[in-house]
């Protein structure tokens, strides 16, 4: 597919300082992971655990054309981490409506859910942790979007937040004691 | 308070404290948040990434909650992994509930071809049918072409986390242990390899059950042609904690694959730690670890306290100390693991039966089989190319060879193994070679994919080169035709089962060997796979020929002329031929009168299977004194092959009781229920099926004379265990659902009898189909409750169903459709019309004339209820006749002073009395 041109002419103009721009670019990058996500499962590799990594970066591929600018890159990336975190979170509410209809059900879900051997820990706690995360240490907080729900590498991550991958590194690493902390501490999840 | 945090990661742990007293003097508060930081920081700290994967899963589920595959609706997910999305379904049409969960495939099918691979595997493992296996039910796939399994729905937890929660001691996981590796063996012996073994795959119910879960579903999903370039890849598509040195060297995979993963598990549940993870961080070094290191072994492993493993903590939740744990895995248990958890595959339990009758050594203090290791035997290599000979030939000969060649018939054994060992240790060797060209010719090298070998894959291979291998020993080419064919018939492949036997039996023929025992024993073979394919003209011509040739057998060789006639007797069974059939089962019993060696149990066993088999073909036809006759027969060759205590004793009990309990003469029923209930619990345990069998008989005759308080108690019971051992949707609930909803119309309570009959039918329906004989039988028994609740026009209705549904059923009359008409004509009658009714009963009547035994149910019922209609109808004279014959069948069957002898008098006197009023 023949990426479309209107992204690349979209960043610019939001680089631009026109921010008209970012409304109409974020239904297209929306739009393209949720179509990549779907068909991921459907089609091409199975076994893999499905990481946002390959989807942001696929997207990307698929929507902004080779040449662009590296800010503009980095401003999509910014996009496309923010929008695969909304993604996962508009789904899990979609599912937590059904989920948390019953006593019974969710008795019956937690048996199922002994198979993983895990707590059943949301996204949506984590969506919540953030950003209480990013009133305290907004910089973090964002490393913390871009690598995980963008799939950017430190390095990559560093270029967007335009600090050394270093810092991206201790950044992440308070980020993830942090949140650990949020999501593990039973006091903080009966808050929600 | 950043700069603290940060500081104080670039330092020891032990030089935190100081650091933090220092640098945050005064402020109690950043201190208190940097310690609880510091706390919640883990190296390699994967929880974020975690959360954020699975619900990148989840938001890339292919099934929403609510969404219906087939009868089933999803309700919740369960679980995401790699290979697909599992759910929580439950099926969803009719008034019967049953939960399961599916497991939709990911990454699909790319071809029609592929899928239908799929589905013949899906079957493959359909056969499976075991306690401690999660069941395979159904399958097909989504509108979206992703195909999808049904399987049995376990409520538990991991095995790992079960016995962490009940502290359960050492012994009591090697018991639970052994259960699974029951579960392995079982599979094994049907060439299903699991080869994903792994505590997230065992679950335990509350009730301490343990259920394998994902038989072979590995395979399936990787199966080579639904990834068409992805092929060798297969490996990486699970996690490597527990793979074994062949898949990560992308060798095949075998029984003994499974055996490596069960010793990984076990050493798990028993220490508490991962034989390969200490220090291992990435897939990479583990897998270097699978291949090249010896894990310590598990006494070590216990000691060794580090970061993770906690010695105190890991031993007081296996209910003892340190000492006593590294002390109780020394030595039996250490070796037994170390052998299961070899490099090479050979070196490992051949089987997991073995692996689990070394542990049982153990538990019982005798010597274990597993050895130390030393040093030249860890230098000694085998060939490594011959490992899929060894390991698959081992359970291909577990069933094919010693269950096959060696046993083909209990008869033969005794004495060809005596007269012909040398003979036969010949024949083996042959065979040896044969399969294990085989195996290499079917082995990856030769072929297109790399992954596993099926069991059908196997045999087609096997089957393929008989012919050109073995062209010089066609004798035995015949007899391995033979077993392939049986083991083709055993999964249900009937139609290759077919071509086999018939290239066996043609084998047999033009080598002049069919009038030999084996000869004998592929047109026996032939004739039941034909009988099983409902070919039923040619599996009696085929038969025929089968008795006709081994007439002549001399000794215990006879038993194929015998096991010819046992088919032939239930083909006639099978087209309602009953008298021939009973010709058949006349000449067995005189045959088996002459037969000498009644002292051996092989024999008696079967001996007494005749008579057995032929009085319930009796009771079929309602000749119940002679059914009673036969059956007491069976009860008495039983007791003098086994004894009064034996198990096929108590179940010749049982059937006494029922057909008794078909009799109408349930307080003897209930008798012999009893007894056959005592001597099985006695023989088999309290939770045993056939004891639960007996229960079952126990509570129809309870339910019979009235007793129902006690009958209810025994229903339930016998449920318990029925699903425990077939699952929730095996027909046999369904039988037990409908006995009990029967007890429950006999005491005046249709409305709640119905909701059971529906369950009853709907299992039914899924088990053998709608278009079925038992089917038709819960349906009807729903028309009758409708009728006893008095809702006559839905009575109506569905009886006008069933009758229908009966007729295409069976070809001919059948007393079910007797008891179909006299229900019609009974809603008639009580909706006002009996002369709507009256053509229905001399319908039943005709029917029951036909081939039924006077004093049968249907016939006297059928006969009664047209007499009374004509008595309504004022043809006194005819219902009259009626009456009479009645009376003298049931004087002469019941006595004068039974019941049923009271109620025909009364008959003939509201007779006499209407004929009076008339006139």
């Amino acid at each position: 597919m023949v990426p479309d041109q209107s992204v690349t002419v979209l960043l610019r103009a939001w680089r631009g300082g026109d921010s008209r721009a970012l409304d109409d670019l974020l239904p297209l990058v929306y739009q393209e992971l949720r179509s990549l996500a779907s068909r991921y499962f459907r089609g091409e590799r199975p076994g893999h655990t499905l990481q946002p990594t390959a989807l942001v970066h696929e997207a990307f591929i698929r929507l902004v054309s080779g040449d662009v600018a590296w800010n503009d890159r980095a401003h999509f990336f910014a996009i496309a981490a923010r929008t695969m975190r909304r993604i996962l979170v508009d789904h899990a509410r979609e599912h937590g409506a059904a989920k948390r209809g019953g006593g019974w059900m969710r008795t019956t879900l937690d048996e199922g859910l002994a198979i993983e051997g895990a707590p059943p820990l949301e996204i949506l706690d984590l969506d919540r942790a953030l950003d209480r995360l990013t009133e305290q240490d907004p910089r973090a907080a964002r490393a913390v979007e871009l690598h995980y729900f963008g799939g950017l590498s430190y390095e990559e991550t560093a270029e967007v937040i335009e600090i050394s991958a270093a810092t991206v590194d201790r950044d992440l690493r308070i980020a993830r004691a942090w949140l650990r902390r949020a999501l593990t501490s039973d006091d903080d999840r009966d808050n929600n | 308070m950043r700069e603290v945090f940060d500081a104080a990661m670039e330092l020891d742990s032990p030089e935190r404290p100081n650091f933090l007293a220092q640098s945050c003097e005064g402020d109690d508060e950043i201190r208190h948040e940097v310690e609880s930081l510091l706390a919640a920081h883990v190296e390699g700290d994967h929880l974020v990434g975690r959360v954020v994967g699975e619900a990148a899963e989840k938001a890339a589920s292919p099934l929403r909650v609510g969404t219906n595959l087939g009868p089933y609706k999803v309700i919740a997910p369960i679980g995401e992994g790699g290979m697909g999305s599992v759910y929580l379904a439950e099926r969803s049409d009719q008034a019967f509930q049953m939960q399961v969960a599916i497991k939709v495939v990911r990454g699909g099918l790319d071809s029609v071809r592929a899928l239908e691979r799929f589905q013949e595997e899906r079957r493959i493992l359909a056969t499976l049918d075991h306690v401690n296996i999660a069941r395979v039910i159904d399958g097909g796939s989504t509108e979206d072409g992703l195909p999808y399994l049904v399987m049995e729905h376990v409520p538990g937890q991991t095995i790992d986390r079960y016995c962490e929660l009940k502290y359960s001691p050492i012994r009591d996981r090697v018991l639970l242990f052994r259960k699974i590796c029951d579960a392995v063996d079982h599979a094994h012996r049907q060439l299903i390899v699991h080869r994903d073994i792994k505590p997230a795959n065992v679950l335990v119910t509350d009730d301490g059950v343990p259920k394998l879960l994902d038989f072979g579903i590995a395979k399936l999903l990787e199966g080579e042609s639904a990834f068409g370039g992805l092929t060798g890849t297969g490996l990486r598509l699970m996690t490597p904690d527990y793979a074994s040195p062949e898949q990560i060297r992308g060798e095949p995979v075998t029984t003994a694959t499974d055996v490596h993963a069960l010793g990984i598990l076990l050493y798990e549940l028993l220490t508490g730690r991962h034989p390969f993870s200490k220090k291992t961080h990435t897939p990479r070094e583990l897998e270097a670890a699978v291949l090249d290191r010896d894990p310590d072994s598990p006494s070590t492993a216990v000691t060794q306290g580090d970061g993770e493993f906690d010695p105190v903590a890991a031993s007081s939740t296996r209910a003892t100390s340190p000492a006593a744990l590294r002390k109780e895995l020394a030595g039996d248990l250490d070796n037994i693991i170390m052998k299961a958890l070899s490099k090479e595959p050979e070196r490992r339990y051949p089987s997991a039966a073995e692996l689990s009758a070394d542990l049982g050594r153990f538990l019982e203090g005798h010597p274990v089989t597993a050895r130390p290791s030393t040093f030249t035997y860890r230098a000694e290599k085998f060939l490594k190319r011959n490992v899929i000979g060894v390991t698959i030939a081992a359970a291909f000969f577990a069933t094919i060879v010693t269950a096959g060649i060696v046993s083909i018939r209990a008869y033969i054994r005794a004495d060809r193994m005596r007269v012909e060992a040398e003979t036969q240790r010949d024949r083996l060797g042959e065979i040896n070679s044969f399969l294990a060209r085989t195996f290499e010719a079917a082995s990856p090298k030769m072929r297109q994919s790399p992954e596993e070998i099926t069991a059908r894959e196997i045999l087609d291979a096997g089957a393929a080169r008989l012919e050109t291998d073995l062209k010089d020993r066609p004798e035995i080419a015949a007899a391995l035709q033979t077993e392939i064919g049986r083991r083709y018939y055993d999964l249900g492949l009937y139609d290759r089962a077919e071509e086999l036997h018939r290239a066996a039996v043609a084998g047999y023929r033009s080598t002049g060997g069919l009038a030999t025992p084996e000869g004998g024993t592929a047109l026996t073979y032939l004739g039941g796979t034909l009988e099983a394919q409902g070919k039923l003209d040619e599996a009696a011509t085929t038969l025929q020929e089968a008795v006709k040739l081994s007439r002549p057998f001399t000794g215990t060789d006879i038993a194929v002329n015998l096991e010819a006639r046992q088919l032939l007797a239930k083909i006639c069974v099978a087209r309602g031929d009953y008298d021939n059939a009973r010709d058949l089962y006349d000449s067995l019993l005189a045959e088996l009168d002459r037969t000498p060696d009644l002292n051996d149990p092989d024999h008696a066993a079967r001996l007494s299977s005749v008579p057995n088999d032929f009085g319930l073909l009796l009771e079929r036809l309602g000749d119940y004194e002679e059914a009673e006759r036969q059956m007491r027969h069976a009860l008495e060759m039983a007791v003098a092959a086994h004894g009064e205590e034996h198990s096929v004793v108590g179940q010749c009990w049982a059937n006494l009781a029922f057909i008794l309990n078909r009799a109408g003469r349930q307080e003897e029923g209930v008798e012999c229920a009893r007894q056959a209930l005592a001597i099985q619990e006695v023989a088999l345990g309290e939770d045993h099926l056939q004891v639960a069998v007996s229960r079952l008989s126990l509570a129809d005759a309870l339910a019979g004379i009235g007793e129902v308080d006690e009958a209810e108690r025994h229903y339930p019971r016998v449920l318990e265990v029925f699903r425990e051992t077939y699952g929730e949707n095996h027909h046999r609930i369904g039988t037990v659902l409908n006995n009990a909803a029967i007890a429950l119309l006999n005491q005046g309570e249709p409305e709640r009898a119905r909701p059971k009959f529906e369950q009853a039918a709907a299992i039914y329906a899924q088990a053998f189909g709608a278009e079925h004989q038992y089917t038709a039988i819960a349906q009807h028994n729903i028309a009758r409750a409708l009728h006893q609740a008095g809702r006559l026009g839905e009575a109506e209705k569905s009886c006008k169903e069933t009758l229908a549904l009966r007729r295409r059923i069976f070809e001919g009359d059948h007393p079910d459709i007797g008891r179909s008409e006299i229900l019609l004509g009974n809603i008639l009658r009580d909706g006002g019309s009996p002369e709507n009714a009256l053509p229905h009963f001399r319908e039943a009547v005709r029917i029951g004339r036909g081939e039924l035994a006077p004093g049968h149910p249907v016939r006297l019922g059928a006969e009664r209820a047209l007499a009374r209609c004509l008595t309504n109808l004022a043809g006194y004279d005819e219902a009259e006749q009626l009456f009479l014959g009645i009376q003298a069948v049931i004087d002469s069957t019941r006595g004068p002073d039974s019941d049923q002898a009271h109620g025909a008098a009364e008959d003939l006197a509201s007779l006499k009395e209407m004929r009076e009023k008339q006139n």
